[in-house]
């Protein structure tokens, strides 16, 4: 009796714990475990230590450009083709497929922005247990064993990486479907015996998931069976991997052993949780690994349902424990081993083999692009919610910027704008004349963006669903028929964005003519790209629908990436070619970074979403995508007014600079929370604007180098295991230091400041402090703790106006930050802001330099031509002595004396009015 | 206090000079009148020649009144026709025209045309306009005043009459209530006679004790039905008046001007296809100046995904009394606007009056 008493309490308090925390976090049901996921179940259950594949030697072709090398599966027979190539820039390739698979297998396409161009490859040693090749121009040999298959590669005597060293390679080969008979299928399954197997008993086909698999209510058809593939990576020497978005977790990524893999599946997550492997909205393959020697990436390029698995020797042991393995000399290489299961597809990895971070975001940008370069203006503050109402509602709260003198880039309409969420359409009653609305904004040189989501509403009075469905856009349920799921319209198709032709078509809806009430001053949102289908599995696409010949399920995650192409080529091409696109996407993979930016979606009004916002963000940076950024103030909920500044404050640092809220909450744009937090949230917003010359010099390098604008520590500090799991604060570039306040009432914040012989200079107190140590800040709510490193040059204009564009001429301030050695170096970036312009040499790149007490500005790029006129109007010294005479030189003028300011309790130099054009050669001499 | 007092006159003649800033910045003689310059706040002296030159030298702006060079600064617009006022600095030259009299764009791209005359004239009409409204809305407004008295004296008069009613009631029903006690005494009585004669020889007496039963259970039961209908007027009675004293304990003004209006309930019955109270009369929440100018309304109908409807209501002055717009910014909080004679002030005119040019 007291035992069903106790169990009745205990099924009580589950019950009630449930209930209770359901209200508030994500339904964990809807989405699968690795174990609800037949395929990851399958493959996870794997042991290593036992794989059936051998290299086939004597099968191995050496060309110029590639090795070729047939694998066998010991068990069943089936034999795989491995593609090698040594491309350029230090990357390796390797592809395995199957090497006359049944039907040909998914290939990702239109990622990679060119056919990698390769290197040699030579071959240095060959015996009957494996081949040892050079690997182009590095010190590098590719070591392929035979028996099991294993590929290792070397540099030195350091192993850098190697490929099924655990021999969890596994390819699950097409088949025919053999629920018939056992002796009806045998006699066509004969006859190829590199492609079909005998049949091998040991293979279990009968095991569950395989031909069919179901989920809560949804059944996926599976007609081609079994596909999934999986490789095992391990990386020697390697205690810290980064990257594979999206997920709401740390910047470092855990170990997976006592739990589920992390999941790489484009997913509407309503009301995400935190600190797990969880998928969310995107997806991007690439993983990074760093040790305090070397950084190198792995890009799995596979668009279908991914889990990666990782596991650590040195994972769990405490920092004593390592210590005394250190001790008593007893101590393994530390290592990292990497585990990736998709459902479909082929595998097509590239190694990217480092050696710095800085070489892997370029190895990386070399295959998949770099970050767009963004108008000026999208890199300003951005207010959304769903939704503002009507015209006479964007009017006031645009008059309401002007009133509190806070300035503002992009006001932004979500989905109520439309007429009965037909996308392409305005609200006849509450938007009834968006040009007007358009022209107003443009008056005070604002802009607007308005969201168009994939789903078409089934209307036959609706043009765009008419013409996608003449036209057969849309993707195919799995009998043939039109697709059609549950989203905000109701009954919706989903035009098929991987089909070119659908794409441009796409494309030339967004033409003025055709999308009516648009002027230059709309720029678009894909939101629900996932694609989100309410009524689907998972809140997805069935697996089974039809894009062509190939199935959802091959190339889900990759459906929002093409939305988001296909949106921004619309916006190029409506103004001729001329205009740079905006496009944010919430759902992403490789190679979104080309199109725009990415939100971290619907997150709530909690500190702790705030915090995650640094390594969401930085995790995103890492892997390509820079433009990234969290909703200001939390999705869903109602941030109290502490929670709010501190957000501002932090968002205010953060690429992608919005904020947005849910439509069950009350209002809060910035004035609503009294006259003290109006003014600290103007304060942070004017902050940004002081600092958007810098912000739009970072994405431009971004879009040269690959290089991520918020970046961790580690990045610039790679030897410095201390900044190595940093994730409470990052650099914006390499010269700003950001310590957001995610606590609430905060009293100070502890700040690891890096670099041994580098000092950081507090850039609202501009007191000086040392590099290599943790520094307690006192906080208040005025601001964050920001630092400028010390041999830094920052411009910034501190004219802060209503917008970004209304401060285009304006003059600039340099912030001068001298380090130990008293030089200092930055560059000034400017163009027109908004044109491809720049790609024809039209822009003004200078190189900013103090050494031996001469600050100079030179020509970065002389070929370029681009006047502004823009002026320095002030100089700051932080760090400096107090000069007896300051002078001035510019190319054509005399010199002449400059009047100063010297502060001696901070050591900060100010120089009044220099007054030269930003884009001169000058030359300022302190004496 | 000789600081003080230079201090004052600085700033004194220095707000002149903001106030004709940019005409009086190209004038240089004037500058060199004086040599120096002293930032309003005391802060700083800088060399006339500072002044207006495009570098923000002092800390509240004060030397930059005709640029944009200071953050904290602030320009003039003088704005001849019309409304003179100040704009922060940072919309000087910013390609944006913002005083009317385009003295603020003096050295932009934008081509600002002088629209003081235009909107003087506008304003000019709309106040008249409004004056008009005004005068008609002040004499409605005694009129319902004056109503109100009738008014307050009919619910006063309401009031007592339901008081009296219900004390008569009251009265009425202890009453029979005495009476019920006093057939049920006799009841008992009876009863108990009945008893003690139980199983003894007086049939006729029992037949006659027992007849006299049924009679007093009559009556009793005629008198509880009395008593029934009587509660009930009663429950009644005290509905209307605990209604009435709801509603006469409404702050209704200081002349009872806001009688008439329904505050309880002054929305058109069609606004919100509702059959609850969709919400609830809060409280007065204008501004101690006009106390009476706005009023909120709680705890209204239940919104979806929690919380209850709330309305912010904000009177102004008008000819009619009707609600002009209703507002949702955020889910179920409304913001309306009504208008209504009652809330035209005879202050507000003279303050239109004054602000005319």
């Amino acid at each position: 009796m007291a035992s069903i008493t106790a169990r009745m309490t205990a099924v009580l308090v589950l019950w009630l714990v449930a209930c209770l925390t359901g209200t508030w976090a994500v339904d964990r049901g809807n989405f699968k475990t690795c174990d609800q996921s037949s395929f990851c179940k399958r493959q996870r259950a794997l042991k290593p230590g036992e794989s059936p594949y051998r290299a086939l030697l004597e099968t191995m072709e050496l060309t110029n450009t590639r090795l070729t090398l047939q694998l066998i599966n010991d068990n069943n027979k089936v034999r795989l083709l491995l593609e090698l190539y040594r491309l350029q820039g230090n990357i390796t390739r390797v592809k395995i497929n199957e090497l006359k698979p049944l039907k040909p297998r998914y290939e990702v396409p239109d990622v990679l922005v060119r056919e990698p161009p390769t290197e040699p490859l030579s071959l240095l040693s060959q015996d009957e247990n494996g081949v040892v090749l050079s690997l182009g121009a590095e010190a590098q040999r590719v070591i392929v064993s035979a028996r099991p298959f294993r590929l290792d590669i070397v540099e030195g005597r350091d192993v850098l990486m190697s490929l099924n060293s655990r021999g969890l390679l596994a390819f699950e080969h097409l088949r025919m479907r053999k629920d018939t008979s056992q002796t009806e299928q045998d006699g066509e399954t004969e006859g190829d015996p590199a492609n079909q197997a005998e049949t091998n008993k040991d293979e279990d086909e009968k095991e569950d998931g395989m031909w069919e698999e179901t989920f809560k209510s949804h059944t996926d058809s599976k007609p081609n069976g079994p596909s999934a593939i999986s490789l095992d990576f391990s990386l020697p020497g390697v205690e810290h991997v980064y990257g594979i978005p999206e997920h709401a977790d740390t910047l470092r990524l855990k170990t997976t052993d006592n739990g589920d893999p992390y999941r790489l599946y484009n997913l509407d997550v309503f009301q995400y949780e935190l600190y797990n492997p969880m998928a969310l909205y995107g997806a991007v393959p690439v993983m990074l690994a760093h040790s305090a020697q070397r950084t190198t990436g792995i890009f799995w390029l596979n668009a279908a349902e991914t889990w990666v698995d990782i596991s650590s020797n040195t994972a769990g042991k405490t920092v004593f424990g390592k210590m005394l393995d250190y001790v008593q000399g007893s101590s393994e290489t530390p290592q990292t081993d990497v585990r990736w299961i998709s459902e479909s597809g082929i595998i097509d990895v590239f190694l990217m083999l480092g050696p710095t971070a800085k070489d892997v975001f370029a190895q990386y940008a070399s295959l998949t692009g770099t970050q767009s370069f963004p108008p000026l203006t999208a890199v300003g503050y951005h207010q959304c919610r769903w939704n503002y109402n009507d015209q006479e509602d964007v009017k006031a709260v645009d008059a309401g910027f002007d009133e509190h003198d806070i300035p503002y880039d992009f006001i932004w309409l979500d989905i109520e704008h439309t007429d009965g969420k037909r996308y392409f359409t305005w609200d006849p009653h509450k938007f009834a004349s968006p040009k007007e609305m358009l022209q107003g904004i443009m008056d005070k040189k604002r802009k607007m963006v308005a969201i168009v989501d994939p789903h078409i509403k089934v209307d036959n009075n609706y043009k765009i669903h008419n013409e996608i469905r003449s036209r057969g856009y849309y993707i195919k349920n799995k009998d043939g028929g039109d697709y059609e799921g549950w989203c905000w319209p109701g009954s919706a198709g989903y035009p098929d964005f991987t089909r070119e032709d659908m794409r441009a078509w796409w494309a030339s809806m967004f033409a003025y003519d055709q999308y009516e009430g648009t002027m230059e001053n709309l720029y678009t949102w894909n939101d629900m790209n996932e694609p989100s289908v309410f009524n689907g599995p998972e809140v997805t696409m069935h697996k089974d629908a039809m894009h062509g010949a190939w199935e959802h399920r091959d190339l889900h995650n990759i459906y929002g990436f093409y939305v988001q192409m296909a949106t921004a080529e619309g916006l190029v091409q409506r103004s001729g070619g001329v205009e740079r696109p905006f496009v944010l996407t919430r759902a992403f993979f490789a190679g979104s970074q080309r199109y725009g930016a990415v939100w971290t979606g619907d997150n709530a009004a909690e500190w702790d979403h705030l915090k995650i916002s640094i390594p969401m963000c930085l995790s995103l940076g890492l892997v390509g995508i820079s433009f990234c950024g969290a909703d200001v103030g939390g999705f869903f909920k109602s941030p109290s007014a502490e929670l709010l500044v501190r957000w501002y404050q932090t968002g205010a640092y953060q690429p992608f600079f919005r904020a947005h809220a849910h439509l069950d909450t009350p209002r809060r744009e910035p004035w609503l929370f009294g006259p003290e937090n109006t003014a600290l949230i103007r304060e942070a917003v004017r902050q940004r604007y002081t600092l958007l010359p810098y912000w739009y010099q970072q994405f431009y390098h971004a879009h040269r180098t690959g290089e991520p604008i918020m970046r961790p520590l580690w990045v610039e500090y790679p030897q410095d295991p201390a900044t190595f799991a940093l994730d409470d604060e990052f650099l914006i570039g390499r010269d700003l230091l950001v310590h957001p306040v995610t606590e609430e009432g905060s009293r100070g914040v502890t700040a690891y400041l890096p670099g041994k012989d580098e000092v950081w200079f507090d850039v609202h107190t501009f007191q000086k402090h040392n590099g290599a140590q943790n520094l307690y800040i006192p906080v208040t709510m005025s601001s964050i703790p920001v630092f400028q490193r010390g041999g830094s040059i920052i411009p910034r204009k501190l004219r802060v106006r209503r917008s970004s564009s209304c401060m285009e001429h304006d003059p600039y301030t340099l912030f001068v930050a001298l380090n130990p050695q008293r030089t200092a170096e930055g560059e000034l970036y400017e163009d027109d802001g908004h044109t491809f312009n720049y790609e024809k040499k039209e822009f003004l790149h200078r190189r900013l330099s103090f050494v031996n007490n001469a600050l100079s500005s030179v020509n970065l790029a002389p070929d370029a031509t681009f006047t502004t006129q823009s002026w320095i109007e002030r100089i700051v010294l932080l760090g400096a002595r107090k000069p007896s005479r300051v002078s001035m030189k510019t190319a054509d003028g005399p010199e002449n004396q400059l009047e100063f300011d010297y502060d001696s309790s901070t050591s900060v130099l100010t120089l009044r009015k220099p007054g030269m054009n930003a884009g001169a050669d000058w030359t300022v001499n302190f004496e | 206090v000789f600081i003080n007092c230079s201090l004052r006159r600085f700033s004194s003649e220095v707000e002149k000079k903001t106030q004709r800033s940019f005409s009086l910045m190209l004038d240089k003689r004037f500058y060199r009148e004086r040599k120096s310059f002293l930032c309003i706040d005391g802060s700083k002296i800088i060399p006339s020649e500072q002044v207006n030159d495009d570098y923000c030298d002092c800390e509240d702006g004060s030397d930059e009144p005709g640029t944009s060079a200071c953050p904290r600064g602030r320009f003039y617009c003088t704005n001849l026709g019309y409304r003179p006022h100040y704009i922060p600095s940072s919309r000087v030259n910013d390609g944006i025209c913002d005083c009317c009299d385009a003295s603020d764009e003096y050295n932009s791209h934008a081509h600002c045309p002088n629209t003081c005359w235009n909107l003087g004239q506008r304003e000019r009409a709309y106040v008249e306009g409004q004056m008009r409204t005004l005068d008609e809305g002040l004499r409605l407004k005694q009129q319902l005043i004056e109503e109100g008295v009738l008014l307050w004296r009919e619910k006063q008069a309401q009031l007592g009459e339901l008081q009296q009613v219900s004390e008569d009631l009251q009265l009425k029903l202890e009453e029979h209530r005495r009476k019920k006690h006093e057939a049920e005494r006799l009841k008992e009585q009876a009863l108990k006679a009945l008893e003690a004669r139980d199983g003894g020889e007086g049939h006729f007496f029992f037949n006659l004790l027992y007849q006299l039963k049924g009679i007093l259970n009559q009556n009793i039961f005629k008198i509880f039905l009395k008593m029934r209908a009587l509660g009930l007027l009663l429950t009644l009675c005290f509905g209307f008046l605990s209604d009435l004293q709801k509603k006469l304990a409404i702050d209704y003004g200081a002349n009872r001007e806001f009688l008439f209006l329904n505050i309880l309930t002054p929305f058109p019955p069609d606004l919100f296809h509702s059959k609850h109270i969709f919400l609830v009369w809060g409280t007065w929440s204008g501004t101690p100046k006009n106390q009476y100018g706005q009023m909120v309304y709680e705890n209204g109908e239940p919104c979806w995904q929690g919380g209850s409807r709330s309305a912010t209501v904000t009177l102004t002055c008008g000819t009619e009394t009707a609600l002009r717009s209703v507002k949702e910014p955020s889910k179920c909080q409304y913001i309306m606007d009504f208008q209504t004679p009652v809330a035209c002030q005879p202050v507000l005119k003279q303050q239109g009056i004054h602000s005319e040019l």
